[in-house]
């Protein structure tokens, strides 16, 4: 028992418990990443499938699918409002990729400090959405906050 | 001045030189890897869904787990660690080089 507690409190003992700890972060963290990465190819996967589907050509083989971009987080979008239809919106992101955001009863749409209503949202409005991926590549949207538009730096 | 003096002063020269480049070049480094971080985040979009967190806590909290999803997947990860990189290096370097010195 005392060489078990002088083991304990030895250098071997805490190099040992060091390396059992840093072994679990790593795992933790590959899971982590394991995770993230499903999700994001799973949401790009369906996304380019939809693209696909809506304006056709060969269909992209895995690798040029997001040519450049990486796969895309499906758990929300920020862009500009491109078009609006009856429970849905379309917003393209920076890189240009237009994501169909589903608009259901339980979506929160935030301006300001208000809650405002789907039919107050206009084409050109900046929005930053969160919400549910779907399996058919859109978004089901949860909250949408519709950011003020960006001034126009004076040009020289 | 004996032989193992004045290798012992060459060595001590040698590791000042090659602790006091490295952290020079971590220093530089820090500036193009803070680029590197806002760029990226940025382009995520990760400080829209934070700042959204800042002004809707309360709408965020009620979607919480697609929230933490997102912060996930937009994380800007390559300028975090390229950030961290390079400060830990140039930690490591100023701490070597005061070993060195002292």
């Amino acid at each position: 028992m005392n060489r078990f507690t002088e083991f304990l409190s030895s250098r071997t003992a805490k190099v040992i418990a060091l390396s059992v700890a840093g072994l679990i972060v790593l795992l933790l963290v590959f899971m982590a990443g394991q995770f993230v990465g499903f999700h994001k190819a799973t949401y790009s996967y369906a996304w380019g499938d939809r693209y696909w589907q809506s304006f056709g050509g060969p269909r992209p083989g895995p690798g040029t699918m997001m040519e450049g971009r990486g796969f895309m987080p499906g758990h929300g979008s920020f862009g500009v409002i491109v078009k609006i239809a009856s429970g849905s919106l379309l917003v393209q992101d920076q890189g240009g990729a237009e994501k169909e955001i589903v608009l259901t009863g339980d979506t929160v749409i935030r301006r300001f400090e208000q809650t405002v209503a789907a039919s107050d949202l206009r084409v050109n409005d900046q929005v930053t959405v969160i919400g549910s991926p779907t399996q058919s590549g859109t978004i089901e949207a949860k909250l949408i906050r519709v950011l003020p538009a960006p001034t126009a730096t004076p040009q020289r | 001045m004996t032989r193992i003096a004045e290798i012992r002063i060459f060595r001590r020269r040698v590791r000042v030189a090659s602790f006091g480049t490295l952290g020079l070049v971590a220093l530089a480094a820090v500036v193009p890897a803070w680029r590197e971080l806002s760029e990226e985040a940025a382009r995520s979009g990760f400080w829209q869904y934070m700042s959204m967190f800042i002004h809707d806590p309360v709408f965020v909290a009620s979607a919480w787990k697609d929230f933490v999803v997102l912060l996930a997947e937009t994380i800007p990860a390559f300028g975090i660690a390229a950030v961290a990189a390079s400060v830990v290096t140039f930690g490591a370097s100023v701490r070597s080089l005061a070993r060195v010195t002292t």
